[in-house]
């Protein structure tokens, strides 16, 4: 029987890491263990509610525009304005959001996900002229591993060709993720933590530089997605084929949805966005939300035991780091007591599911290409193949919504802090369900809880001991060689997880006293 | 627009940057963006050659071929709490795990990926300051405190420095 680790960041304490026990060749029991920031209740209490958006931004460098966009809708539903957006405001937010997931994405596939599957040494041996395969020539030969390596020994499959194109588009997602950071700075006013997003719209308004030069980025963009994105995964996801079955994990899928489209509803989970939201069983059948039916389990997590409760009923929980079972910081979020996943494939499938014309062509287009049925999707490369249209969906949305804003009208609405007021705030951010949730009491935040969209899909089992949704992903996973799991580390990354918490130390290397010391 | 991202062709006229990297809310993690917060009260802030820029949690999309970019972050050196540590990002270590979240494109990822583009700042220095304290908070440890207006000195120094 052989026992694997899964310690992607051994120089910092407490991120994620991931256990499986593997008996003849096959993943008896998988163990996903994190940190998570309850830390952030602590800071908020006591504060102003506003400053929940400029805070909330920095418990993540890699999704702070989507905790703003969770930490201010919540401020608008607590302080009763979330029907009451101007639409410029509603649409500013959406560029802003749309900006910061379109590149998400195509970094996740890209420099998170694809040498999986490219095997970057197809150009030592290049000898052509592409000054961008040259580039990453150079780069290969030098030793320096970093960024491309240390990786497990992938089966690479892809041909020479294949490999090389694909990794000449590896340095052209470099240009279109800058570009991505500039657009979102557009409206955004700053990145990575923008400062546009706030209480009642948005701080900037719109004009017609902005929407030109958003517009002439979103352009190239999509050009990218179209003719490079999309075809690369279709050429990977038929070479592995078998990935669109590993991978399946627990068959629920949970989504808030994204992109209002009419902001006069003040219930989120029953609003009309581009993306749709609602929970959806392997039967495929999409109910709506019901957010009291979502509670948080403590049984094997390092937290004195309480019942499953829901987020604002919660207090701070207390560390119990020698409790019997737990192993992990995470706490694990219920739908009705089931294991629910989410991230694009949850959004995307209820999307589909919801009947939306754009979003049926696509995804039976794909399927169509791959030879595959929908039961395809929930797989390591369904997801990624999610994440790519979710993409796409995105950026072709996003030239209407330009043209839509109306310059010189208001993109803000003034409004009153109420003395007390409870607020959620629901929106998919890049990796899934993001909830924020607020408790006002003389004028202060008295609670706040967010329940990310990692908690849902990294949890530890609870108290049925069903585990959670990676963990269901990897269990059952067939292991060619144990020394080199890389079948494990495909299925962990295309959920895309976020660890919580981004520390962000440099370690010096060896023993540097003395030597570097200047003060 | 804030001043702080400037369209791209004043951006380019724009030869230095000073970055500050870390978490606010994990205390002394969060110096880097303690040092950039003062700097930007400072002379820095009028100078038309340079950019200070709040990196955050995440090492933003760096303005291409600088001649220096200075990085103000925590750095673990095994030293007492305080030490401001200067260097280059050979001397970084990048560790031996395999790459699994975006979390962990950080400094010295990013900076490969500008050599990669050929878009890397001619000369990189890093100021590192050991932490004492990291844990949920907003405050600095008093010994970070203390060494803060060193720190700014030592960067303000860097900056004048061709």
């Amino acid at each position: 029987m052989g026992h694997i680790v899964i310690d992607p960041v051994t120089r910092i304490e407490g991120h994620l890491k991931i256990e499986a026990v593997v008996e003849k060749g096959i993943v008896k029991e998988a163990r996903s263990s994190g940190m998570l920031f309850r830390g952030i209740e602590t800071i908020l209490r006591g504060r102003d509610p506003r400053d929940a958006q400029y805070y909330t931004q920095r418990i993540c460098g890699v999704c702070p525009t989507s905790h703003s966009m969770a930490a201010t809708l919540s401020l608008d539903s607590a302080f009763g304005i979330a029907d009451k957006i101007p639409d410029n405001g509603r649409i500013i937010r959406n560029l802003i959001l749309g900006a910061a997931h379109v590149s998400d994405h195509i970094l996740h596939f890209y420099h998170l996900a694809a040498l999986d599957y490219v095997d970057i040494g197809a150009v030592a041996g290049y000898e052509g002229n592409d000054p961008a395969l040259l580039s990453v020539k150079k780069f290969a030969l030098e030793g320096d591993p970093v960024p491309f390596l240390p990786r497990y020994k992938g089966d690479y499959r892809l041909s020479k060709e294949q490999n090389l194109a694909a990794l000449s588009h590896y340095l052209q997602a470099l240009e279109m993720r800058r570009k991505g950071h500039e657009m979102l700075a557009i409206f955004g006013g700053r990145i990575p933590h923008n400062n546009a997003i706030v209480p009642g719209g948005v701080s900037e308004v719109p004009t017609v530089d902005k929407i030109a030069s958003f517009l002439w980025m979103l352009n190239d963009l999509r050009d990218f997605i179209n003719s490079v994105y999309i075809p690369d995964l279709v050429m990977v996801a038929k070479a592995y084929k078998d990935y669109c079955e590993i991978g399946r994990g627990c068959g629920h899928l949970l989504s808030y949805g994204n992109y209002d489209l009419d902001g006069k509803v003040a219930d989120y989970g029953k609003r009309k966005r581009l993306l749709a939201s609602g929970t959806m069983d392997s039967s495929l059948r999409l109910e709506p939300l019901d957010m009291n039916k979502i509670t948080e389990d403590v049984m094997h997590s390092w937290y004195q035991d309480v019942p499953p409760l829901q987020p604002l009923e919660e207090n701070a929980p207390q560390p119990q780091v020698d409790k019997k079972g737990a192993y992990s910081f995470i706490k694990s979020p219920r739908y009705q007591g089931q294991v629910y996943e989410v991230g694009p494939l949850a959004r995307l499938a209820a999307t589909y599911v919801s009947g939306d014309p754009t979003a049926k062509a696509l995804v039976d287009g794909a399927l169509s290409k791959l030879k595959a049925s929908p039961n395809a999707l929930f797989s390591v490369a369904g997801r990624h193949l999610s994440r790519a249209l979710c993409c796409k969906i995105i950026a072709d949305a996003m030239p209407a919504w330009l043209l839509q804003l109306k310059i010189g009208e208001p993109a803000y609405l003034p409004h009153t802090i109420p003395d007390e007021a409870k607020g959620v705030g629901l929106v998919d951010g890049a990796r899934g369900a993001l909830a924020h949730y607020i408790e006002i009491k003389g004028k202060k935040i008295a609670n706040y809880q967010c329940v990310v969209p990692s908690t849902w899909n990294l949890c530890p089992r609870d108290k049925d001991g069903n585990p959670g949704p990676v963990e269901q992903a990897l269990e059952g996973t067939r292991v060619k060689d144990e020394a080199n799991p890389i079948e494990l580390v495909r299925i962990v990354r295309s959920f895309d997880p976020c660890i919580a918490c981004a520390v962000h130390i440099v370690t010096p290397k060896g023993n540097i006293r003395g030597k570097y010391i200047v003060s | 627009m804030s001043p702080e991202i400037k369209p791209q062709g004043d951006r380019e006229k724009r030869r230095l940057a000073i970055v500050g990297v870390g978490n606010l809310l994990l205390q002394d993690e969060g110096i880097g963006i303690h040092a950039i917060q003062a700097l930007k009260k400072g002379p820095l802030s009028q100078a038309d050659y340079v950019e200070l820029i709040d990196g955050g949690t995440a090492l933003p999309i760096l303005p291409k071929n600088l001649d220096k970019l200075i990085i103000i972050d925590a750095a673990q050196g095994g030293g007492e709490p305080g030490i401001i540590y200067r260097l280059s990002p050979e001397d970084i270590d990048s560790g031996d795990a395999p790459i699994i979240s975006p979390h962990q494109l950080n400094l010295r990822e990013n900076l490969r990926l500008m050599e990669l583009e050929n878009e890397k700042p001619k000369k990189v220095i890093i100021f590192g300051v050991e932490p004492k304290t990291i844990d949920w908070g907003l405050e600095l440890s008093p010994e970070l405190k203390e060494k803060m207006p060193q720190l700014i000195g030592l960067v303000l120094q860097e900056a004048s420095i061709k």
